[in-house]
C-alpha cells in the first residue's frame, strides 16, 4: 500500500542538470518543489576529491559514477526483425545517476546548435529540394529558432562560466572564434583555455588548408569565475581525469559547482535521494497528472501528489517514463504512427590518428575534457551538400582529453594485440600520437526508435527501454566524406603515419562513442509528429513538461548539453511567465 | 618559460638516462623496479616474485596458468618489466575475488540468448564464473592432450596456445575461447596500468614504461609548454608521504593463518 | 613584513657576510656541503648552509623543493609577481643562469627540518582541510595539488610538509592579499581567499607537524628534444601528401609554444622583469671577494666622485655634506636608502646604479666601476660608529 503524501506545487523527476535548473527557476517563482533523485546525494567535498577521484580503473573502466546495470539497463537491437538483448554492461554510452546527474562526469564541451539545425527540415528543402531528404529520414523542425533560444544559451553559458571565444558578436564575425555560429549577444564569460600541443599542431594544419580553427568552448574553466548565483569556480588544472570523473577542483561546471548549493538552501526546495520514480500518475481523464509514484530507498512505495510534473531524467529515461506512464501514443515503426519513442538518434563518430616521430612529445595526460581546437567548416549545413548526396556534417578537432593508459595506448594498424611487439609499440607511440575527433550529426529515421521491451525487466519489475537503432545510410555517407577531410588535416599535421576509417555499420554497443542519445520525446508544432510542444509541454497532459535531449527531433553535429540547457531555461521561462499564470495547454493542438 | 637553464641536460643525456633506466630493468624484475621509486622511500628493494601476497580466489592450477599467460601477454623485455613482474596475477585474483568478479554492475537477469557481437556480452556468467569455468576447461584440455600444465610449455608453445584461444570459439565450460581470451587480455592490461592500490602495476612499472604521471596531476603550468619532456616519477593515489603504496586490504585468506 | 624581523635578518646577514668578507665561508663542522654554485653565498645567510631555513626570521626551508618551483620563485621575485624586500633585491642581482644553478642546487639538498616534526599533535581541522577540503567554503583538499602528506607535486607544486607554520601562514596570506601573484592560473589566490584565518592557521600547523620529504629528482621538465633532422627545412603550412613519411615528423612552422589562443588566465601578475629596465646591474658570476677598505677610503677622499659633497663621513675631514645622510655607523644600519636590505651584494649594486634599485633615492649615478664600488663598500662596512665628523 503506497504512502500518499500531500500535494506540492511541483515535482522533479531527476535532479541532474534539468532538475537543478528547473528547481531553481520554480522555487524562485515561489513554488514548493520536491526533487526526486534515484541515486545518492554527492558533493564536491568530500565525494569528488583527489587523489581518490583520479582512479582510472574505478571511474573510467568500472564506471563507478554511472547507472547501475544490475538494477536497470536498456535492451538493444539493430532492426525490428531482431530480438533485443540487454546491455549487460555499458560501453557505447554511459548514463549517469546520482545528484547532479550525468553532467557531473561530462567533458564540458559546450557548443550551441546553429540556426540550420533547429530548422533542418525546412532549410534542407529550401536549399536542396525535397527529394534531397532520403525517404526513410524523418528530420523535423524543432518549433523554436536559434534567435529565440539565444538569450537562454547566453544565460546558460554565464551560469556555467563557459570558456571560449565568440565568432559572431551581434552579427559581426570575429576571426579566431567559430565564424559559422549564429550571432551571440555577448562574449563568453571567460576566455578560452590554454591550447595543448597536439591541438596547436591541428590548428596550424587546418588553417594551412584554409579552414577556420577556433578553441573548443569549454566548461573546464580557464580562470576563476563567480557566476550570477554568487558561486565561484576555480581554474582547471588539466589533470586529464575529466569525462567519467567528477572534478575535485571546482573547475568543471556541474550542478554542484554552479547552482546546487544555492538551491539546496532554499526552503522551498526539498531533495529526496534514493527515490526511483516508477511512473507519472494521471487522473481518470488521463489529461491531468496528479503526481508521481516512486519507491524510496527503503523499498517503500510512495505517491507524491503534485500540481506540476517536470520529467527531467536522462534523455532516454524520459521516453521510458512516458511509456510506462502511458502519456502520449507510443510510436509504431510499422505504421509510422504514434510519437513517444519516435526519432531516436545518436552521434556519428570517427577517430583518425596521427603517429608522430618520437621527438614530438604530445603529453596526452596534460589535458582537460573540453580543451583543444576544432573546425566547424564541415559541421551541419556549413558547406554545400548539393554535390554530395547526404545531409548533416561533423565538427573536426584535436581535442584529446586524457592519457589514461588502460584506455589510451594507441598503436598503428598491424601491431599485434599482445606480446613484446605490442608492448614496444605502446612504448613507442604512447606519448607521440594525436587522435582527431570527427563528431558527426545523426538524422532521425523511421526505423530508429525507442519502446518498452517485451521480455526484460528492471529490478522493480518494469519493462526495460528497448532501443532499435543502426546508423542510417545518410550518416554513413556523411561520415565517409568528413572523415576523409579529417584525414587530410591529419596528413598536414606532420606525423609519420595517419590512419583513419569512417563510421561503418553495424552499430556496435561494445565500443564507446558518445553519451549523446537524443529523441524519443521530441518537440514540435504538430502533435501528430511530436510528444511535446515548442514549450516542452506534453501535448496530452498539460501539467507535464518533458525536458532534455529527448526533445531533439534529430541530433546535430555538436554536443547536446548547451542546447538542452538553453531549452531548459526556455521551458522554465514559459512555465513561470505563462503556464503558472494560466495553467493549461500553451499551444492548441 | 622554464627556469631549468644552468644545469639543463642535453637531449642526448636525457635520452641516455631513459635508456639506461630501461635496461636496468632487464631481467631484474621486481627487485630493480623497486629501486626507481618515489622520493623519500628508503625501504629495501622488494623481494622477488616468490613472496607475493596469497591468492584468495585462484587455486593453484588457475594461478599457474594466469601467471604464465600474463607473462606472455605483456612480457618482460628490453623495454622493462612485464605483467608478471608488475603483479598482474595478484590484481586479477583480487578483482575476481571482489565485487566486480561477483557481478557488480552486470545485468544478470535472463533469459540468456546468443546475440550478435555488437549486442555485447550475453553469457550468464559473472567474471568470476567465467574465469573459473574457462580455466578449469583449459587445465583439463591440456591434461587430456598430455601437454602437462601451461606453465611448463615453452614460450613459443604458450604463445601458440594463446593465439588459438584468441582466434577460435572453442567451448571452455560454456565460455567461447575467444571471449575468455578477450577477458583475460583486458584484465591483464587493466592490471598492468591501473593504480598500484589494486595490486598490479607494482611500483608503477607500467606507468614508468610509458611516462604516465599517475594520480597526482596538476598540469596547468605545462599544457602550453609544447613538447617538453615530462619525467616526474609517477605517483599513486594510495601512496603515503614516503612513497609506500597502501594496497586495498586483502580478503580473509581461505587457509588458516600460520600463527594458529 | 615585520620590521623587527627584517632588521634581525639583516643583522644576521650582515654579520655573516662581514665574516665572509674576511675569510672563506665556514661550514659548521660535520656537514659536508655539496659543491655550491658561487651565487649561493647570497642565500646561505638566511636560508642556512643546507637550505634548512630559519623559522625565527620567517625564512623557509628550501632544501629539496622542486627545481622548477625554486627557479620560478626567483624569476617571480625578479619580475615583481612575488614580493619580498630582500628576495627581490637578491633575485634582481642574479643572472638567469645563476637562478637556474641555485634552483638545481637547493633542489638536491636534504636538510633536517628546522623544527622537530610531531612536537604537538596538530588540530584535526588542519588534517581535514588538507586531505578532504571544506564544502561550505568550496575549498578542495590541499593534497590534491601538494601531494600525499604535502610532499609536493613537482614540477610546479612545492612541498608544504615540514615547513614552518608561520611561513605557510605568511605565504597563504600573501596569496590572499595579492602580494604574491605568481600563480598564472590564480588557483592559489582563489583557494586562499576562500580560507578563513583559522583555516589557514590550522592547515599551517598540520603541515608543519609533518616530516619534510627527501629531494625530488632534477630535470623533471625538459624543453622539447631537438628533432633529428634529415635535412631540408620544415615544410610550410600545407598538406603533406605522403601518409607514411620516411623521415622525421615535420612541424608546421614555429613556434608552437603557447598557442595563439587561450593563454588561460589574464595574467596581470607578469609585470616587466626588472632586469630589462635600463641601467640595471647584474653581477655575472663575479665572486664578491672582499674589497679593500683603504682603497675605498682613498676613492671617497679624492672627491673625484663627489661623495664628500653630499655625505658626512667619519675619518674623512673633507666629507661634511648634508645633502645625503651621514654615513657614520653605516655598518650597523638595517637599510640602504631607507628601503633596501643592507648587505654587500645590494650595496655594491646600489653604488653602481642607485635609481635602478631604489627609484626614489636622491643619490645620483656617479659612474663607479664595479671595482670601485667593491672597495667603497668594504670601507663603509668599517664604519661601526657614528663617530665625529
Amino acid at each position: 500500500m503506497a504512502t500518499r503524501l500531500a500535494e506540492v506545487d511541483a515535482v522533479l523527476i531527476g535532479v541532474g542538470l534539468v532538475g537543478t535548473l528547473l528547481g531553481r527557476e520554480l522555487t524562485r517563482a515561489g513554488l514548493k518543489v520536491v526533487g526526486l533523485e534515484r541515486g545518492a546525494a554527492r558533493h564536491t567535498v568530500p565525494d569528488f576529491q583527489a587523489p581518490q577521484m583520479h582512479d582510472e580503473l574505478r571511474y573510467a573502466v568500472r564506471k563507478a559514477l554511472m547507472q547501475d546495470n544490475t538494477k536497470e539497463t536498456y535492451t538493444f537491437r539493430h532492426t525490428v526483425s531482431e530480438t533485443a538483448l540487454p546491455m549487460r554492461r555499458w560501453a557505447s554510452f554511459l548514463p549517469g545517476t546520482g545528484l547532479g546527474g550525468s553532467i557531473v562526469h561530462w567533458n564540458g564541451q559546450t557548443f550551441r546548435f546553429q540556426a540550420d539545425d533547429f530548422q533542418q527540415h525546412s532549410r534542407t528543402i529550401e536549399r536542396y529540394g525535397r527529394k534531397f531528404i532520403p525517404a526513410d529520414v524523418t528530420i523535423q523542425d524543432w518549433g523554436v529558432t536559434a534567435a529565440e533560444l539565444e538569450p537562454h544559451f547566453d544565460r546558460f553559458e554565464h551560469l556555467l562560466g563557459t570558456s571560449g571565444k565568440a565568432g559572431n558578436l551581434k552579427g559581426k564575425k570575429i576571426a579566431g572564434g567559430n565564424i559559422f555560429e549564429d550571432p551571440r549577444s555577448r562574449e563568453y564569460p571567460t576566455p578560452p583555455q590554454k591550447e595543448p600541443y597536439g591541438s596547436a599542431i591541428f590548428r596550424k594544419a587546418a588553417e594551412g588548408l584554409g579552414y577556420h580553427a577556433y578553441p573548443q568552448p569549454s566548461c573546464n574553466l580557464s580562470q576563476p569565475y563567480t557566476n550570477p548565483e554568487g558561486l565561484r569556480l576555480n581554474t582547471c588544472t588539466f589533470c586529464g581525469y575529466c569525462e567519467r570523473f567528477a572534478c575535485e577542483h571546482y573547475a568543471k561546471s556541474t550542478p554542484q559547482t554552479v547552482l546546487l548549493p544555492v538551491l539546496l538552501k532554499d526552503p522551498n526546495f526539498e531533495l529526496r535521494t534514493g527515490c526511483q520514480v516508477l511512473r507519472v500518475n494521471l487522473d481518470s481523464s488521463r489529461t491531468t497528472a496528479t503526481g508521481i509514484t516512486y519507491v524510496d530507498a527503503s523499498g517503500q512505495e510512495v505517491e507524491q501528489r503534485a500540481r506540476l510534473v517536470i520529467v527531467g531524467a536522462y534523455a532516454t529515461n524520459n521516453a521510458r517514463l512516458l511509456l510506462l506512464s502511458r502519456i502520449g501514443r507510443p510510436y509504431d515503426p510499422a505504421t509510422g504512427r504514434g510519437v513517444v519513442g519516435r526519432n531516436y538518434a545518436y552521434q556519428t563518430m570517427s577517430y583518425p590518428q596521427v603517429f608522430y616521430d618520437e621527438s614530438v612529445n604530445i603529453n596526452p595526460f596534460m589535458r582537460s575534457g573540453a580543451n583543444g581546437t576544432v573546425i566547424a567548416d564541415f559541421a551541419g549545413d556549413n558547406f554545400d551538400h548539393a554535390p554530395l548526396g547526404f545531409i548533416g556534417g561533423a565538427y573536426i578537432g584535436e581535442i584529446m582529453t586524457n592519457g589514461r593508459p588502460i584506455g589510451f595506448h594507441p598503436v598503428p594498424p598491424g601491431t599485434p594485440s599482445w606480446g613484446s611487439a605490442w608492448k614496444q609499440a605502446v612504448v613507442r607511440h604512447y606519448n607521440h600520437t594525436s587522435t582527431i575527433n570527427v563528431h558527426g550529426s545523426s538524422v532521425a529515421t523511421r526505423q530508429n526508435y525507442l519502446d518498452l521491451d517485451p521480455i526484460y525487466k528492471d529490478a522493480w519489475g518494469l519493462p526495460l527501454l528497448r532501443m532499435t537503432f543502426d546508423f542510417p545510410e545518410n550518416d554513413i555517407r556523411m561520415s565517409a566524406y568528413v572523415t576523409q577531410k579529417a584525414i587530410e588535416i591529419g596528413r598536414a599535421m606532420g606525423g609519420r603515419q595517419v590512419v583513419g576509417a569512417p563510421r561503418k555499420r553495424p552499430y556496435d554497443i561494445t565500443e564507446y562513442q558518445t553519451t549523446h542519445n537524443t529523441g524519443g520525446t521530441i518537440m514540435g508544432t504538430d502533435p501528430s509528429t511530436s510528444v511535446v510542444n515548442r514549450y516542452l509541454q506534453s501535448w496530452d497532459v498539460a501539467n507535464v513538461f518533458v525536458i532534455g535531449a529527448s526533445n531533439f527531433p534529430q541530433n546535430a553535429s555538436y554536443n547536446p548539453t548547451a542546447t538542452l540547457g538553453a531549452l531548459a531555461f526556455w521551458a522554465a521561462d514559459a512555465i513561470v511567465r505563462k503556464y503558472l499564470k494560466s495553467p493549461g495547454p500553451l499551444m492548441s493542438r | 618559460m622554464l627556469a631549468t637553464r644552468g644545469l639543463r641536460q642535453t637531449p642526448e643525456e636525457a635520452k641516455l638516462e631513459r635508456l639506461s633506466r630501461r635496461s636496468f630493468f632487464k631481467g631484474a624484475g621486481a627487485a630493480a623496479a623497486a629501486a626507481a621509486i618515489a622520493p623519500g622511500c628508503e625501504r629495501p628493494p622488494q623481494e622477488v616474485q616468490s613472496k607475493r601476497s596469497p591468492y584468495t580466489f585462484l587455486n593453484a592450477d588457475e594461478a599457474a596458468f594466469i601467471e604464465a599467460a600474463v607473462a606472455r601477454l605483456i612480457p618482460v623485455d628490453e623495454t622493462g618489466p612485464g605483467a608478471l613482474e608488475a603483479g598482474v596475477p595478484t590484481f586479477i585474483d583480487r578483482q575476481l575475488a571482489g565485487a566486480w568478479g561477483a557481478g557488480d554492475d552486470l545485468y544478470r537477469s535472463g533469459p540468456w540468448q546468443p546475440g550478435k557481437p555488437e549486442q555485447g556480452y550475453q553469457l550468464p556468467f559473472t567474471p568470476a564464473e567465467l574465469f573459473r569455468n574457462a580455466l578449469r576447461a583449459i587445465v583439463e584440455d591440456l591434461r587430456k592432450a598430455n601437454r602437462g600444465s601451461f606453465a611448463k610449455l615453452k614460450a613459443e608453445d604458450q604463445d601458440a596456445y594463446l593465439r588459438a584461444l584468441e582466434r577460435e570459439t572453442r567451448d571452455l565450460g560454456g565460455v567461447p575461447s575467444n571471449i575468455f581470451f578477450e577477458s583475460l587480455l583486458e584484465i591483464t592490461i587493466e592490471g598492468f596500468f591501473s593504480d598500484p592500490v589494486y595490486g598490479g602495476n607494482k611500483d608503477m612499472v607500467g606507468w614508468k614504461l610509458i611516462g604516465f604521471p599517475g594520480a597526482y596531476a596538476n598540469f596547468y603550468d605545462f599544457v602550453d609548454q609544447h613538447g617538453i619532456a615530462f619525467t616526474r616519477p609517477p605517483m599513486s593515489l594510495a601512496q603515503d608521504a614516503i612513497g609506500t603504496v597502501h594496497v586495498h586490504p586483502v580478503n580473509a585468506p581461505r587457509t588458516a593463518p600460520k600463527s594458529q | 613584513m615585520k620590521a623587527a624581523a627584517v632588521a634581525g635578518v639583516i643583522f644576521v646577514l650582515v654579520s655573516a657576510l662581514l665574516h665572509a668578507a674576511h675569510a672563506q665561508f665556514v661550514i659548521p663542522s660535520g656537514q659536508v656541503p655539496r659543491q655550491q654554485p658561487p651565487a649561493a653565498q647570497h642565500c646561505v645567510a638566511c636560508h642556512g648552509a643546507q637550505g634548512e631555513g630559519n623559522p625565527d626570521t620567517g625564512t623557509p626551508r628550501i632544501a629539496g623543493q622542486p627545481q622548477y618551483y625554486l627557479a620560478r620563485q626567483l624569476d617571480s621575485y625578479a619580475d615583481g609577481s612575488r614580493r619580498h624586500l630582500a628576495m627581490e633585491a637578491m633575485a634582481k642581482l642574479l643572472a638567469p643562469e645563476d637562478r637556474g644553478a641555485l634552483a638545481a642546487h637547493y633542489a638536491q639538498l636534504n636538510a633536517p627540518a628546522a623544527r622537530s616534526a610531531g612536537s604537538a599533535p596538530p588540530p584535526e581541522r588542519g588534517r581535514v582541510l588538507a586531505t578532504i577540503g571544506n564544502a561550505e567554503r568550496r575549498v578542495q583538499a590541499c593534497n590534491t595539488c601538494h601531494g600525499p602528506g604535502g610532499i609536493g607535486e613537482p614540477p610546479a607544486s612545492p612541498y608544504l610538509a615540514g615547513l614552518d607554520a608561520s611561513y605557510i601562514t605568511a605565504a597563504t596570506n600573501a596569496w590572499r592579499e595579492g602580494t604574491r601573484r605568481n600563480d598564472a592560473g590564480q588557483q592559489m589566490a582563489t583557494v586562499a581567499k576562500a580560507m578563513t584565518p583559522d583555516d589557514i592557521a590550522a592547515v599551517a600547523q598540520y603541515y608543519a607537524s609533518l616530516p619534510p620529504p627527501k629531494p625530488w629528482p632534477l630535470h623533471v621538465v625538459q624543453p622539447m628534444l631537438q628533432k633529428r633532422s634529415m635535412g631540408g627545412t620544415p615544410s610550410a603550412s600545407g598538406p603533406v601528401t605522403e601518409t607514411r613519411a620516411k623521415g622525421v615528423g615535420v612541424e608546421q612552422g614555429a613556434p608552437m609554444t603557447g598557442g595563439t589562443h587561450g593563454t588561460g588566465a589574464t595574467d596581470a601578475s607578469r609585470s616587466a622583469p626588472a632586469s630589462s629596465s635600463p641601467g640595471s646591474v647584474v653581477l655575472h658570476n663575479v665572486p664578491l671577494g672582499p674589497g679593500d677598505p683603504a682603497r675605498g677610503r682613498a676613492i671617497i677622499a679624492s672627491g673625484v666622485h663627489g661623495c664628500t659633497a653630499c655625505h658626512a663621513i667619519p675619518g674623512i675631514r673633507t666629507a661634511r655634506g648634508v645633502v645625503g645622510p651621514p654615513l657614520g655607523g653605516f655598518a650597523r644600519r638595517a637599510f640602504i636608502a631607507g628601503q633596501l636590505p643592507n648587505n654587500i651584494g645590494v650595496l655594491v649594486a646600489f653604488l653602481q646604479n642607485p635609481a635602478a634599485l631604489e627609484p626614489r633615492t636622491g643619490m645620483p649615478d656617479v659612474g663607479l666601476t664595479l671595482e670601485e664600488a667593491r672597495h667603497i663598500a668594504a670601507f663603509l662596512y668599517t664604519l661601526e660608529h657614528a663617530g665625529a665628523p
